[in-house]
């Protein structure tokens, strides 16, 4: 943590080389930011004023923490959400390629997995766009007239955002929380169902109560009509964003099914009598879930970059319209780097690293909950 | 003799893998695209037509002035003719500039926005992505060895100092790392080598040496390297030795990852506009997307199409050579 700070402190002294003025001017605002003083008189102030949570203020006067305030839900609801979702997608998927039979079907879904991972964010957020708007708005229209209304079209998903930007932050608070008290729920309810009457509730039931659930609470706070607007909003990066993450939890849990294939404890799962099913979730799909969490470990800040990308992408004004008005994290970090605002650029990288490490730190206590051999024990690592 | 088995016993894992033998088919057909450009130029193509950066080709097409369209491609309506010559009447014929279309002998993939021809601007852009690609996936490789093998070596302090630095390196993510660069003071130095290079480094130092440092350390706990210590063999033999030959399958998989995260991060650094990269995929995508489209109706399909998918499939065949090779990797991976 430290060193990042430290790696990040390197950009903020160039902010005196883009200074406006000259001479007494530039010695004057050189002063007024404290650049005149030693290196590590700035990175203590800098420190101090990080740790109190004070990330001073951004090149137009306001202060960059009440900014980043205003962006994070935004960026950290995508990043949740779709995080969330492309790991039971890939989880999913990586279990019927790694399991069945039909190499035809096994070689379609990992070339769309590796192609999907590496599909061009620009030309996949521009073809989601027009193919929404395209899909969803009426078929008969002059080639000039559906570049109009597809720009109607994104302009209308994004009118929540426009007529009443205030207490929309709260609820996207309530959303990423709900999003992940539901999905704990699921689980738990998952559990106690097996051990109580020996079944698993199928999946599609398991996504019925979670949906559920999310809009019971959304409604118990009678904020469903906004929730739902948001979410309405949000639906072409969360896409995006998972079509970008899901490829590489697919290829890790198929790679791990299809070793654990030939296992014993599989032929004796089998010999009880168990269904073909049963034995592909209850028992394979066991083994493939801890190298898809430990992969994820790793591919998490690059999720993250894809999903700042993403987010940019939809942003980009092109000429045939479909632009979304989008405020999230990085449409504020490009607008600051074209605007040499250097102070608020730390600001948004510092909240991406944020964002990072402590999603690190939860999938790393998830791992120790779910494999009981893991020890996190600096001592024992050494010895090693 | 020994170590020309182990190489082929790793070939053969590698054929095994149908996914990693079409990666190589399609790295060898970029390959050959790529070379295929200056000979194509010097012999079929003239220069003024096909030229990646100033070559166009028009075609006059007639249209017929009506009130209302029904068929854009033929047929043109009485308001927009009127903006090039004010008298027309409705039934008129109005000659107008056009692009040619796609899936012609002379332009299999059309043209762009501008008028140039979009399969010469592909394949002319696989080389600089060629440079991009490997110098980042090479110098990831050797980052992350250099990393592994000192922290390996040394412990304690110097493997406290590496690993911290890489941890750190993990939290800012390379591409965003030059979208800076390339918007900040290094612009003009970002060429496609350089890029590469930073690129490399920064992949190397973070993601490369975190995993190949716990392999590192995996294998030196192992018995036989106590064995080889027992034996007489000093800390430079073992790791020469017994820990290297461990070390270099990852590092060829990182080098394949490393090759396809670069193509997209220059893809998309230079859709951009942040670097100095005049003619890539990433360039040919933000030129079909952001120039309004002059007298061409509806959206370039074909340039953003093939600049699109010659990034995609090019990081992808990368991707999955890279699958191929962790096969080799990790061979008990799939048994453990």
């Amino acid at each position: 943590m430290l060193f990042f700070l430290a790696n990040i402190m390197i950009p903020g002294d160039i902010t005196n080389n883009f200074m406006p003025g000259l001479g007494a001017e530039r010695a004057v605002l050189q002063e007024r930011y404290g650049l005149n003083q030693p290196l590590w008189a700035q990175y203590l102030t800098f420190m101090q004023a990080f740790i109190t949570g004070n990330l001073g203020t951004s090149g137009f006067g306001q202060p960059i923490s009440e900014i980043m305030a205003q962006l994070l839900p935004w960026t950290l609801l995508i990043f949740v959400f779709a995080v969330g979702i492309a790991f039971v997608m890939g989880h999913w998927l990586g279990r019927v390629t790694g399991w069945t039979n039909r190499p035809v079907l096994k070689h379609i879904i990992r070339f769309s997995a590796v192609t999907a991972h590496s599909t061009f964010p620009p030309f996949l957020t521009f073809f989601l766009a027009f193919a929404v708007s395209n899909l969803l708005g009426p078929k008969r229209w002059a080639a000039s007239q559906r570049i109009e209304g597809a720009s109607n079209f994104l302009v209308r998903f994004g009118r929540s955002y426009i007529s009443s930007p205030e207490g929309q932050t709260g609820v996207l608070w309530m959303m990423i929380g709900t999003f992940i008290l539901m999905a704990a729920m699921v689980v738990l309810l998952q559990r106690i169902v097996e051990r109580l009457i020996r079944k698993r509730i199928p999946g599609v039931l398991q996504l019925a109560i979670f949906l559920a659930a999310n809009m019971w609470v959304w409604n118990l706070f009678s904020r469903k009509a906004m929730a739902l607007d948001l979410l309405a909003l949000l639906a072409l990066p969360l896409i995006a964003v998972t079509i970008l993450a899901f490829g590489e939890i697919t290829l890790v849990v198929d790679a791990a099914m299809d070793g654990a294939a030939g296992e014993q404890f599989i032929q004796t799962a089998r010999a009880k009598g168990l269904s073909e099913r049963e034995v592909r979730d209850r028992h394979a799909a066991r083994v493939a879930l801890l190298p898809a969490l430990s992969k994820f470990v790793t591919s998490l800040p690059f999720v993250l970059t894809g999903l700042v990308i993403v987010e940019f992408s939809f942003t980009v004004p092109v000429a045939y319209a479909a632009s979304l008005r989008f405020p999230g994290l990085s449409t504020m970090l490009f607008n600051a780097l074209t605007a040499r605002d250097y102070s608020l650029v730390i600001g948004g990288l510092l909240v991406i690293g944020i964002i990072s490490i402590g999603a690190r730190i939860v999938i790393d206590l998830l791992h120790v909950y779910l494999d009981p051999r893991v020890i996190y024990d600096e001592e024992a690592l050494v010895q090693l | 003799m020994k170590r020309r088995s182990f190489f082929w016993v790793s070939l053969g894992r590698f054929a095994k893998n149908k996914l990693a033998l079409l990666g190589v088919a399609m790295v060898i057909a970029f390959a050959l695209a790529g070379a295929a450009h200056p000979i194509l130029m010097s012999t079929v193509w003239d220069r003024a037509t096909y030229h990646p950066s100033y070559g166009h080709d028009d075609i006059e097409t007639e249209f017929v002035i009506v009130e209302n369209i029904t068929d854009p491609a033929t047929e043109i309506d009485l308001m927009t003719a009127r903006l090039s010559n004010p008298f027309y009447q409705v039934g008129d014929i109005h000659t107008a500039v056009t692009f040619p279309p796609p899936f012609t002998k002379k332009h299999i993939l059309g043209v762009d926005n501008l008028g140039r021809d979009v399969l010469s601007m592909v394949l002319a852009a696989t080389r600089p992505s060629f440079i991009v690609g490997l110098s980042a996936g090479i110098s990831t490789a050797i980052v992350g060895l250099i990393f592994s093998k000192i922290a390996a070596t040394f412990r304690r302090w110097v493997d406290t100092i590496l690993s911290n630095v890489s941890d750190a390196l993990l939290v800012l993510p390379a591409p965003l790392l030059m979208v800076i660069l390339g918007a900040g003071p290094f612009r003009a130095q970002l060429g496609p080598v350089v890029f590469g290079l930073i690129y490399g480094l920064v992949m190397g130092a973070g993601a490369a040496a975190v995993v190949m440092r716990s392999q590192a350390l995996s294998v030196l706990a192992k018995p036989f390297i106590d064995a080889a210590a027992v034996a007489g063999a000093n800390r430079y033999q073992i790791i020469k030795n017994h820990l290297l030959p461990h070390l270099v399958p990852i590092a060829a998989l990182y080098l394949l990852l490393g090759v396809s995260g670069a193509i997209v991060a220059d893809g998309f650094v230079s859709f951009l506009g942040f670097s100095d990269t005049r003619l890539n995929w990433g360039t040919i995508i933000f030129f079909a997307l952001a120039l309004p489209p002059a007298n061409r109706a509806g959206i370039p399909w074909e340039a953003l199409v093939s600049a699109a998918g010659a990034i995609t499939l090019f990081s992808a065949a990368f991707y999955m050579i890279g699958l191929g090779v962790r096969d080799i990797a990790k061979p008990h991976n799939n048994r453990s």
